[in-house]
């Protein structure tokens, strides 16, 4: 079945997936808002940066530095979980723990996402961005 | 005598002083003669108005629905019900449910609710809602995620 979009209030796409038919689905686009009829296949099924999409000339694309924005919080969000376990031995003084392991660990997690970071910022494509960040899950 | 009941809305086989006694079955009414029972305004408070279940993930898609034209998908975890029938006004009652977000989130934490229109999606009034549709939010984890089973009805 078809989809129908139209940018949102963002700048983003919005896609309207109708229950039966397209034409009575378009009431449901905003008054005044110019939309498209397309193939439920144009659009992208990989919803990693679906915030980054934007209205392109024949279809959805993705904007490159909103992909960048979603990837540096991700890369934030992983760095954050692998701190976890490490930051717990530091800051309550575990006895038995060895703190000085614990910060030896966080250095080379910190010294991963960094490189990270700049594979991000260096990425022409989302695909680069993605792939950095799932490779070192 | 059967009752039949004719296109031109005239019923036959009632004899004066109203329905015969005794159970009156399907074979007494002409078949297809009936497909709506008309009921009172406190019976129709019972009634899911709409309810849709839908798939956030991959290529968003309804599984199944009732009275709703469409959903729009608005970005991650971000998504509008709207209504075939609007709904008499905006005092409705959506009822959520949704599943984990994620193969490692099991038993964890899990939202769809209303989206509201404060800076934070727990802030502000939900004047998301009206007649025609209603704006939700999926997360998990103090951010919006896509949710496999979206489900949403409406009582009113």
């Amino acid at each position: 079945m078809n989809r129908i979009i139209y940018q949102n209030e963002t700048g983003g796409v919005s896609v309207i997936i109708p229950t039966e038919s397209v034409e009575l689905a378009l009431k449901d686009v905003p008054e005044g808002v110019a939309y498209e009829i397309v193939d439920v296949d144009d659009i992208p099924s990989d919803r990693y940066f679906r915030n980054a999409w934007v209205m392109g000339d024949c279809c959805v694309e993705h904007d490159l530095d909103r992909c960048k924005e979603i990837g540096h919080d991700r890369r934030r969000q992983q760095r954050a979980e692998e701190f976890k376990p490490y930051d717990e031995v530091i800051a309550k003084q575990i006895p038995g723990a060895d703190a000085v392991a614990a910060e030896e660990a966080r250095q080379q997690i910190r010294d991963k996402y960094a490189l990270i970071q700049d594979v991000i910022e260096g990425a022409s494509t989302p695909d680069e961005i993605k792939t950095a960040l799932e490779v070192n899950q | 005598m059967p009752i039949t009941i004719a296109g031109s809305g005239t019923i036959t086989g009632i004899s004066a002083g109203g329905l015969p006694d005794g159970v009156i079955t399907t074979d007494d009414i002409a078949a297809n003669a009936v497909t709506y029972a008309k009921i009172g305004t406190t019976e129709q408070g019972q009634l899911c108005k709409a309810w849709v279940n839908f798939n956030g993930t991959s290529t968003v898609a309804i599984r199944a629905s009732y009275n709703v034209s469409s959903i729009t998908d608005n970005g991650t975890g971000d998504y509008t019900v709207n209504f075939t029938t609007a709904m008499p006004d905006s005092n409705y009652c959506p009822v959520f449910g949704t599943n984990s977000w994620s193969a490692t989130d099991a038993g964890g934490d899990r939202t769809l609710k209303i989206k509201t229109n404060g800076t934070a999606i727990d802030n502000g009034s939900p004047t998301t809602m009206t007649t025609s549709a209603l704006r939700v939010i999926t997360g998990g984890f103090s951010l919006d995620r896509d949710h496999v089973y979206c489900l949403v009805s409406i009582f009113r």
